[in-house]
């Protein structure tokens, strides 16, 4: 009798310490992949096809019959990459850099060397002039930060807050806000 | 040693319970030790991994960016017509498919037909990537190490570093603009004032002249000082040349500067310089700071620049003439403070001519030493609400934001909200407010607007009936008209 309650025990701390340590490594190591897998990746999907058909302008028929069109692999392959890769999109503003007004007051002389990148900064700092004969089609024809610029110029010719929000980044967004308000109220001072 | 058989089926048992404990107590430790690490420091590390991350990420969207390019030169369109023109093809095809014998002429175009097709399938999914070519910069492997740093830990350690840094916002918010060096005894940021402009060739028929009432001092368009300090009232002259460059004369030897030319007190840290110039078409020729002759190269013109500090500024205000209730007079300097400081921190409107508000009504209008030392009740009225500013705690970011405080002479008995009257909700302290105290007693609705009157934010007449004949101080006003907003001492009282 003696003899076996040693093992017994044993059992009980090994049942005790398992029923304790399942939900540890669950936490620790599943739960990523089991956010990824979830129901997120479809939801971003659909936008992402829902953003497509809005983007390919009025388009009344089906998609095309894909049976006539010659298979390009290395586009497929893309394809592919990029139906899984669609979980990981998020619809969340971000700037290109972080602008600050420091850098505004010192002519962006921080980003001389890099042309891109001094361009941003006096986009953001606003030492370009801004258009005002901007067309819409001209910023469907751009593309990233120059279809931000070109949008940006098109809400504050238009006064128009609604074209901002269309603007990816988000200190080009924030600019465009703050100059229509400005011509808002800089026009009611001067009447 | 001699080991009997229970035992030896004992000791694997034994063992993988002391490794379970091991990884338990792990864990605790591991708990325990986050618990503790609540300080900012270790958060900042967190935070900084966790920006690799998103580095990272941008670097990905670039290689999207990169497919999208690649298969946008191999089955994109010269331009938007040839585009269009392929895709009315590609629609007439579709009609040839479904009905050959209707529509036997649209077989001809089966090669537009497929060119259009692969861009749709090839292009078309990738075109909300175009965007991500600004990540060009993340094309790094540098960035790599960052695909590490997603984890929960880091996005926790990352959230909380931004909630410390946001509840630091919730007490300074977007307020957080300093004196230039810290020196400013409370007079404020620096504010810059387009007074006006000339041509070059106005400026080269006539000199721009300029004294002060101390010694100043000349500096050249690099910011070297340009001879020895002139002697208050002696005065300095400024013709345009050519190329960017003017010619400075009559109190020093001439001398060319190039883009721009300064004139400063001869003492650092001086705010009683007042500089006279000889303004065109205007008497108001005293301006307290610094002043600026600035090239303009985005229209070629030359402006006038004045700048100085904030209180200076609102002590120049030619938008009141402060006979009014105190009350009211600290109302509108309250509003004119926090107009100018909302342009100092938001302004890019004429960023490109080099300041931040104009003198005249396209911005507030601004006289000057002139208009102060002949409205002396502006500046009372400024120094009762020195450092004073308008904000409004955003309730979704917990950011206290600087507002912009609009105000209009008349009303017809309510104010209007800003979405109401321009559309957008980004200034929710403009809401519609009955105003009985600011109705006009005469005018309609379409000729108070037609006389300017857009009727948003403050009311100055209101404003004026409330503190002259009720009593209300200007707190009350100020809250009255702009709905959830604080009045917050943004920088120190120079009294």
């Amino acid at each position: 009798m003696k003899s076996k309650i040693f093992p017994i025990i044993a059992i009980l701390i090994f049942v005790g310490a398992a029923f304790w340590i399942v939900p540890i490594l669950r936490n620790r190591y599943f739960n990523n992949s089991a956010e990824e897998n979830g129901t997120g990746e479809a939801g971003t999907e659909s936008t992402i096809f829902n953003n497509q058909n809005n983007s390919d302008e009025e388009s009344p028929v089906q998609e095309p019959d894909l049976s006539q069109v010659d298979q390009d692999p290395e586009a497929e392959k893309d394809l592919e990459e990029e139906k899984k890769s669609l979980a990981e999109e998020k619809n969340v503003k971000e700037s290109y850099l972080d602008v600050s007004k420091t850098d505004c007051d010192n002519q962006c002389e921080k980003y001389k060397n890099n042309l891109e990148n001094l361009k941003y900064c006096q986009e953001v700092c606003g030492f370009t002039l801004q258009r005002n004969d901007v067309k819409e089609e001209e910023c469907a024809d751009e593309e990233g930060l120059d279809q931000d610029y070109c949008l940006r110029d098109l809400a504050i010719s238009k006064k128009d807050f609604k074209i901002c929000d269309k603007i990816e980044d988000k200190k080009i967004s924030e600019n465009c806000k703050n100059r229509i308000t400005e011509d808002i109220i800089d026009a009611q001072l001067s009447e | 040693m001699i080991i009997n058989n229970k035992t030896k089926k004992i000791i694997p048992i034994f063992l993988v319970t002391v490794f379970l404990f091991g990884v338990c107590l792990v864990d605790f430790r591991q708990k325990a030790k986050a618990a503790e690490v609540t300080d900012l420091s270790v958060d900042f590390e967190l935070y900084q991994k966790y920006d690799m991350f998103l580095k990272y990420e941008k670097k990905a969207k670039y290689s999207k960016y990169k497919k999208y390019a690649r298969n946008k030169k191999k089955y994109g369109f010269a331009d938007s017509g040839k585009k269009a023109q392929a895709k009315e093809a590609y629609l007439k095809y579709q009609l040839y498919k479904k009905n050959p014998a209707k529509y036997p002429d649209y077989a001809q175009f089966y090669n537009l037909y497929k060119k259009y097709a692969k861009y749709k399938k090839y292009v078309t999914p990738y075109s909300k990537y175009g965007r991500y070519s600004k990540y060009k910069a993340y094309d790094n492997s540098a960035y790599d190490e960052g695909r590490n740093y997603g984890g929960a830990e880091y996005k926790a350690g990352y959230d909380r570093y931004n909630a410390a840094i946001a509840n630091l916002n919730a007490t300074v918010g977007e307020a957080d603009l300093n004196c230039d060096g810290g020196t400013c005894d409370g007079l404020g940021p620096d504010i810059t004032v387009g007074l006006y402009s000339y041509t070059r060739s106005n400026l080269q028929s006539e000199d721009f002249k300029v004294t002060a009432n101390k010694d100043y001092i000349i500096k050249n368009g690099s910011g070297v000082q340009i001879g020895e300090t002139i002697l208050a009232a002696t005065e300095t002259h400024v013709a345009y040349v050519s190329d960017k460059n003017f010619n400075v004369h009559n109190s020093v030897t001439p001398t060319t500067s190039n883009q721009n030319v300064y004139f400063e007190s001869a003492t650092p840290d001086d705010t009683d310089i007042i500089f006279h110039i000889t303004r065109p078409s205007s008497s108001m020729d005293q301006y307290r700071g610094k002043i600026n002759l600035h090239y303009v190269n985005a229209d070629n013109s030359i402006w006038v620049i004045n700048t100085l500090p904030m209180e200076h500024y609102v002590w120049g205000m030619g938008e009141i003439a402060g006979t009014g209730d105190a009350d009211h007079n600290k109302v509108m300097t309250t509003i004119f403070r926090t107009y100018g400081y909302w342009k100092v921190k938001f302004s890019t409107k004429y960023a490109a001519y080099g300041f931040k508000v104009t003198s005249d009504s396209s911005s507030q209008i601004y006289y000057g030493y002139d208009w102060e030392t002949a409205h002396p009740n502006i500046k009372i009225a400024a120094n009762d609400t020195a450092g004073k500013i308008i904000r409004y705690l955003n309730p979704s970011t917990l950011i206290q934001e600087v507002t912009i405080t609009p105000y209009s002479s008349w009303t017809d008995g309510r104010t209007r909200s800003f979405q109401e009257r321009w559309g957008s909700t980004l200034y929710p302290w403009c809401q519609s407010v009955a105003d009985s105290y600011g109705k006009h007693p005469t005018m309609t609705t379409a000729q108070l607007e037609a006389a300017g009157n857009h009727m948003v934010g403050l009311s100055a007449h209101g404003s004026l009936e409330l503190a002259t004949n009720h009593d209300k101080t200007w707190e009350y006003i100020l809250n009255y008209y702009f709905t959830g907003i604080n009045i917050y001492q943004a920088y120190s009282d120079p009294s």
